[in-house]
């Protein structure tokens, strides 16, 4: 009876842990026509809900203004959130449950790189344009879907200003820990760091893929303490970043150097979980805009009047997402999938995230080139707010280094 | 000067393990008495944390004061939810029956609890937590030693209170031999209520000194859970003893192993020593085997 019971509470637990699914619409457009409805699959509930408020923030921004300005053709767009909690089933039911409906003309969002690759098979298969604007990894564009185009910089780009500072600027590092959360996006952003590393003369001290949401880190960072590395390279998201920090800073250890690859280092909620232990951490990744530019700096002010926090790489990929989409929707022959998809991919479009424009290249299939464009920067958190340190030609402040916060 | 890492790494599983311990014992206290299998006990241990979290933020409220509000209020949680769930479904349908209830009620709290407060991950703030003293390069974190000095008083306390108090006897009398208890005064129902709220507020509590070093979410219970199963039956189901070793076994083992192997595997830890126990030593290391 033990035995049995024991079993069934097994089962139970494991039942416990699959999550139910909930959606979300977005509010409706001011009337002026039917809305054309564009799809998005997104973190609403769960563990990263604080990314798919930023979407939703973004997405909804953009849509007003362009339905205050006429919409496309007289028509409003709207965009129609289906929850994924980032999970890479909930976010294929999602994708399947909006391709089914006729009404919707493309796909955007994703924002884990395991729910973007769920999304952009469905994309291919039933052809129908997926536009990523936040899922990274490298795969995604690299496995020649057609039907799936990314603003945002490929995974492989992220660490590349990183690599840029240790050459250029902290000569004096030696050796490296690599910490990563065991998903696409840990994989995608810390793979072609590792192979880079040993090639340029430094040595990975320790390196060691963790499961996201463990909470406790203490037994990896203690590990990594052991070895005393000159950088702590971390790729993870929100609670795990900030976890990561506040316990690494419990435990005394201060490297030379902490940089995390965008993700949970690049928003708010970091510093607001980290606290001070936050202060001089580095973030490699998509910037948010480039801060000289007057379109970004405006996009900043009305984002926090709006919504009470300044814009980051998320609310930047997301809010461009949408002018893209708006774009190709004035440029396409008809409203039909196929025609949205081949006015997406004559894009030539300047955003606030930069310019974009989908090419095929290296292996890569319609991705923008963000490290030719120069939309991949090293950013660091000083007094509580991410400043764009590296390269020079687009920083905020001077890069504080050598030291973590003590 | 290498050894220092892994004397650290048995500190921080010692300390985290204490904190399994309190979780472990309150199951452990529901199961030896009702044979029942609280599948809510991880959820109890979440509002519990949103307790510590709420008291902190809205009143200011330290982790002391947290703990003397979350006794009274988890007794009668516990009461409650054995008053109104599970004594009315175990008449009814026994053991499967509280177990398939115990799971649904923890599905209702953990939805309540997002639909309340949101899936934000929530923290106190961190100036509080992550301060830490130094002994010949072991960091000790102020509110790890802090929850570990709370769970070893509060394990003596209810230690104490089973062996020496005439409503532990009964609990315990009701744990040997229901029937036996039964014809020697003891009423059933009374003991059982009180077990329930005595494991209800052993998780209300364990989950008060877990808020500072973890984080604060609807769905964190589950984490709990499934470790307090493995400490359990690593400890023998229904050994208050052996819960309490238990939990600083599994807490060690688990920190010193992750040295060892790659950190993915963590959680495989855990699960491999349930593997074994179950199957070289079902009634535990600490406990009689009651079959």
């Amino acid at each position: 009876m033990k035995t049995r019971l024991l079993l069934l509470a097994t089962c139970l637990t494991t039942l416990l842990v699959c999550p139910l699914l909930s959606v979300f619409a977005g509010p409706p457009a001011p009337a002026s026509g039917e809305p054309i409805l564009i799809g998005t699959i997104q973190p609403m509930t769960g563990p990263y809900a604080a990314f798919g408020v930023k979407f939703y923030q973004a997405y909804n921004m953009a849509a007003d203004e362009i339905n205050a300005a006429g919409g496309i053709k007289g028509r409003p767009i709207q965009i129609v959130f289906e929850d994924s909690q980032d999970k890479l089933d909930l976010a294929q039911t999602a994708a399947r449950k909006l391709v089914e409906n006729p009404k919707i003309v493309a796909l955007m969002g994703g924002r884990l790189s395991g729910a973007g690759m769920a999304i952009a098979q469905i994309a291919e298969r039933e052809h129908i344009a997926y536009l990523v604007d936040h899922p990274s990894a490298d795969i995604i564009t690299k496995s020649g879907f057609q039907w799936t185009l990314r603003l945002n910089p490929a995974s492989s780009f992220n660490s590349v200003p990183l690599q840029k500072f240790m050459k250029e600027y902290a000569k004096d590092i030696k050796t490296v820990a690599l910490l990563y959360e065991n998903s696409v996006y840990g994989k995608g952003v810390t793979e072609p760091l590792k192979a880079w590393l040993p090639q340029n003369g430094y040595q990975v001290v320790v390196s060691e893929l963790y499961p996201p949401l463990a909470l406790d880190y203490r037994d990896l960072l203690n590990k990594v303490k052991a070895q005393n590395p000159d950088l702590l390279f971390l790729a993870s998201n929100i609670p795990d970043s900030a976890l990561i920090i506040r316990q690494s800073h419990e435990l005394g250890l201060t490297p030379k150097m902490i940089c995390g690859a965008g993700a949970g280092f690049s928003i708010n909620e970091f510093i607001e979980q980290a606290g001070d232990a936050a202060n001089t951490v580095f973030s490699t990744g998509p910037w948010s805009g480039n801060p000289k530019d007057p379109k970004v700096q405006e996009l900043a002010e009305k984002f926090y009047k709006r919504f009470g926090h300044y814009p980051k790489e998320h609310e930047a990929e997301g809010y461009s997402a949408v002018y893209v989409m708006a774009d190709a929707l004035r440029r396409a022959k008809s409203f039909s999938r196929a025609d949205i998809h081949d006015a997406l991919l004559a894009t030539d479009l300047q955003t606030v995230f930069g310019p974009v424009k989908f090419e095929t290249f290296e292996g890569y299939t319609n991705q923008n080139n963000g490290l030719k464009n120069g939309q991949v920067v090293l950013s660091q958190w000083q007094n509580r707010r991410l400043y764009n340190v590296w390269p020079s030609d687009v920083s905020e402040a001077k890069p504080m280094y050598p030291g973590t916060y003590k | 000067m290498k050894i220092i890492p892994y004397i650290q790494s048995m500190v921080n599983g010692l300390l985290v393990g204490s904190l399994y311990s309190v979780i472990a014992m309150g199951l452990t206290i529901i199961f030896g008495v009702m044979r029942v299998i609280n599948m809510a006990h991880g959820e109890l241990i979440m509002l519990g944390m949103y307790v510590a979290f709420w008291a902190f933020t809205l009143f200011g409220l330290g982790q002391m004061a947290a703990l003397l509000i979350s006794l009274p209020l988890f007794l009668v949680l516990g009461a409650a939810i054995y008053g109104g769930v599970v004594s009315r479904v175990e008449r009814r349908a026994g053991e499967m029956g509280t177990l398939l209830v115990t799971a649904g009620l923890a599905y209702l709290v953990a939805n309540a609890a997002q639909l309340v407060w949101k899936a934000d991950f929530r923290s106190l703030p961190s100036a509080l937590t992550t301060r830490s003293v130094f002994l010949k390069g072991i960091s000790l974190n102020y509110s790890l030693l802090w929850a570990f000095l709370a769970a070893v008083i509060l394990t003596a306390v209810t230690y104490l209170f089973l062996i020496y108090t005439d409503a532990g006897r009964a609990i315990r009398a009701t744990a040997q031999d229901r029937e036996a208890a039964a014809l020697m005064g003891v009423q059933i129902h009374r003991v059982n209520m009180l077990a329930f709220a005595l494991g209800t507020a052993l998780a209300g509590m364990a989950g008060v000194l877990l808020t500072p070093v973890f984080y604060v979410y609807p769905y964190v219970g589950r984490v709990f859970l499934v470790k307090a199963f493995v400490v359990v039956v690593l400890g023998g189901m229904g050994s208050i003893v052996g819960a309490w070793l238990g939990g600083l076994l599994f807490g060690v083992v688990e920190s010193v192993a992750s040295m060892f192997i790659p950190s993915g595997y963590r959680d495989a830890v855990g699960l491999v020593v349930f593997l074994l126990v179950l199957l070289f030593k079902p009634s535990g290391l600490f406990g009689r085997s009651r079959v």
